[in-house]
């Protein structure tokens, strides 16, 4: 975790230096007019102060820590990822395919490729979800779903 | 104060109003059964749907989430040793040890009892302590807003998991996302970098449900989670005699701990559970049976939550400011609303306070009844495996981003902050602090600015206020204390070193 805690404090100051460097340019202004970069300096500022804290914190000498891995499940964290990917592709895709297509791709991806359940699960929990939630978000709560090219 | 409460059943009885309190704590219990979709999620869900209906019904439905999920949770606790929701962690220790021994109902029916009687002294305490806290914030200005907000910030690093210094990294970040966005006074595009979905400040919603529903979901996938429910039939939810003897006790103590514990920025279900446990050990006259099925270590923690949630509600209803993310939500509801927050919120909005505060009378007792006789409900929802449960959390999470503004690039911001909160996570960063930081950022930099202003651009203006003084005093006491423990530790070592 020490290990850990070095780098991201070292990500955060970076982060912390680019606020303060982007609110130096929205302008500071002054303490009787302060501008409209002055608040996200003073949180830029607290960040990499309390970065460069954990950073020696995270550098004196301790117990040995044991080493983690980061992704002790290698197959969990590939289907995490993927689900990212198909989460996003779904999302961008809706707006062209439609929500209840792109919903049923979506779920069925889902269901058999990450979740392994059997075919006859998949086709009826994909479609059954897909209309039952078009119904109550399109009709009942009255949401404006995106539509493709078939209409809905 | 009785004219107002009955005031409070006639909003609440209303028919409409009736159903929308059914529906919060039936949602609530079941988002609380149900692991990976914590009432935060749930309430950010069905934020949107809360837009089509008057700020009263919505503030009725999600409050009855936020405290019906207290409810549920306890029964994976007890069933699964899997909290269903985060308050509901300490319940795990003795409840699932309880139903190993067969006593689950016991250990349910306590549970549910000891959450009515905890959620009902909140509510008493709610309605006591609000109204004159309210008269006392009328004397508040900027300076003692933005104070009030940086002890709030403070608090909630104190009172966090984990790395108080991470949590304050977490709370500064917050500050500096809520930031982002049209400047109010000069009217410019702060750090949006051209994006259309950042002109309007980051969204809440998306930020919450990427941080807690998104990461939630990634990190239970990656760990491959397999439930096994308790098979045992569950009988007896009734406790006998001896276990209303042993109970009564952590009950009473559980409800005013919880409620105190809850009103503090940070405090709330969280908080009061895990030092209710702690108490109860502490006092027992058999501290080394907890963790072996006391029935103490149930009774105590379930009914601080539920009465820490009552609690938790004071600061918002009161000050305007929330103290959870929850809080923050339904501060969220209220403003876009157009509710005006803050001290005369139960002058100007008398419905909304006591229409909530009668709700939430009705809404424990409701839950009473659902949560006992429906165990067996809640039971089998429980079998659903969670490879057939997360395709649906994301399916709502991404119907709730895309129907505030019926624009997919809020959703996309919700992944990004998923993939966000999955790192924190994995680097032991609590995203709480976070979102009250978000939430506060833009109104703490509008009292700041304007005492400012007034002050001419003297910072002592925060110092020359009695009441700012004294916040930010126990701020700073609250920073400072944990180096006390660090430095006596030095000093007695430094003192043995000297001794040999």
């Amino acid at each position: 975790m020490k290990k850990n805690d070095r780098r991201t404090s070292l990500l955060w100051l970076v982060l912390a230096i680019l606020i303060c460097w982007g609110s130096v340019r929205l302008s500071l202004g002054d303490l009787r007019h302060p501008g409209p970069g002055f608040f996200s300096f003073l949180a830029g500022a607290i960040l990499g102060l309390l970065s460069i804290i954990l950073f020696w914190q995270s550098d004196k000498k301790g117990p040995e820590e044991k080493r983690r891995a980061f992704w002790p499940n290698p197959q969990g964290a590939r289907q995490m990822i993927w689900m990212v990917i198909a989460l996003t592709i779904y999302v961008i895709g809706m707006n062209y395919v439609g929500f209840f297509f792109s919903t049923l791709l979506f779920l069925g991806c889902l269901l058999s490729g990450i979740g392994h359940q059997k075919w006859s699960i998949v086709i009826s929990v994909t479609i059954l979800v897909a209309i039952v939630s078009y119904l109550i978000f399109q009709y009942w709560l009255d949401v404006q779903l995106p539509r493709g090219f078939l209409g809905f | 104060m009785l004219p107002d409460l009955f005031y409070g059943f006639s909003v609440v009885l209303a028919w409409n109003n009736l159903i929308y309190c059914f529906l919060g704590v039936l949602m609530g219990t079941l988002v609380g059964v149900l692991p990976g979709l914590g009432p935060v999620a749930a309430m950010s869900l069905l934020f949107s749907a809360t837009l089509h209906i008057p700020p009263v019904s919505g503030i009725i439905m999600l409050a009855g989430i936020y405290y019906g999920a207290q409810y549920g949770g306890s029964t994976t606790s007890i069933l699964l040793n899997l909290p269903g929701e985060a308050s509901s962690v300490v319940t795990c220790i003795d409840g699932y040890q309880m139903a190993r021994q067969g006593r689950a109902g016991p250990a349910l029916g306590i549970s549910a009892f000891g959450s009515f009687i905890g959620g009902t002294i909140s509510i008493l305490g709610l309605m006591l302590i609000a109204p004159p806290l309210a008269n006392f914030a009328l004397r508040f200005g900027f300076p003692e807003y933005f104070s009030l907000m940086c002890l709030g910030l403070v608090m909630v690093s104190f009172l966090a998991r984990g790395s108080m210094l991470k949590a304050m990294m977490m709370a500064a970040f917050g500050l500096f996302l809520g930031t982002i966005g049209m400047d109010f006074i000069v009217g410019i595009p702060k750090f949006t970098f051209g994006l259309n979905v950042l002109m309007d400040g980051v969204g809440l919603i998306p930020a919450i449900m990427g941080l807690f529903g998104i990461s939630e979901v990634m990190l239970n996938i990656e760990e491959s989670l397999h439930q096994e429910v308790f098979k045992a039939k569950i009988s007896h939810l009734l406790p006998n005699l001896k276990e209303w003897k042993d109970s009564i006790m952590p009950i009473l103590r559980g409800s005013f701990l919880g409620f105190f514990l809850g009103i503090l920025p940070g405090g709330g279900a969280l908080v009061s559970s895990f030092t209710s446990y702690a108490v109860e050990k502490k006092v027992s006259k058999y501290p080394e049976k907890f963790g072996t099925g006391v029935i103490e270590g149930v009774a105590g923690p379930e009914t601080a939550n539920n009465a820490g949630a009552g609690g938790a509600f004071i600061p918002l209803l009161t000050l305007g400011i929330p103290s959870n993310a929850v809080m923050a939500i339904l501060l969220g509801l209220l403003l876009t609303q157009g509710v005006q927050v803050g001290p005369l919120l139960i002058k100007k909005h008398s419905d909304i306070f006591w229409g909530v505060v009668a709700s939430m009378y009705l809404g424990n007792a409701m839950l009473l009844v659902l949560n006992l006789p429906l165990i067996g409900i809640w039971v089998k929802i429980l079998k659903v495996p969670y490879q057939i449960l997360f395709p649906m959390i994301l399916l709502f999470c991404v119907i709730g981003s895309y129907s505030l503004n019926y624009n997919t690039d809020d959703v996309l911001l919700m992944i990004f902050f998923g993939v966000v909160g999955y790192l924190l996570r994995k680097f032991d960063y609590d995203a709480a602090p976070l979102i009250l930081a978000l939430v506060l950022g833009p109104m703490m930099e509008n009292s700041l600015r304007q005492s400012l202003l007034v002050s001419h651009g003297n910072f002592l203006i925060f110092l020359t206020h009695p009441i700012s003084a004294t916040l930010l005093a126990i701020s700073v006491l609250l920073l400072i204390l944990p180096l006390f423990p660090w430095f006596l530790t030095r000093k007695w070592k430094d003192l043995k070193e000297k001794e040999s």
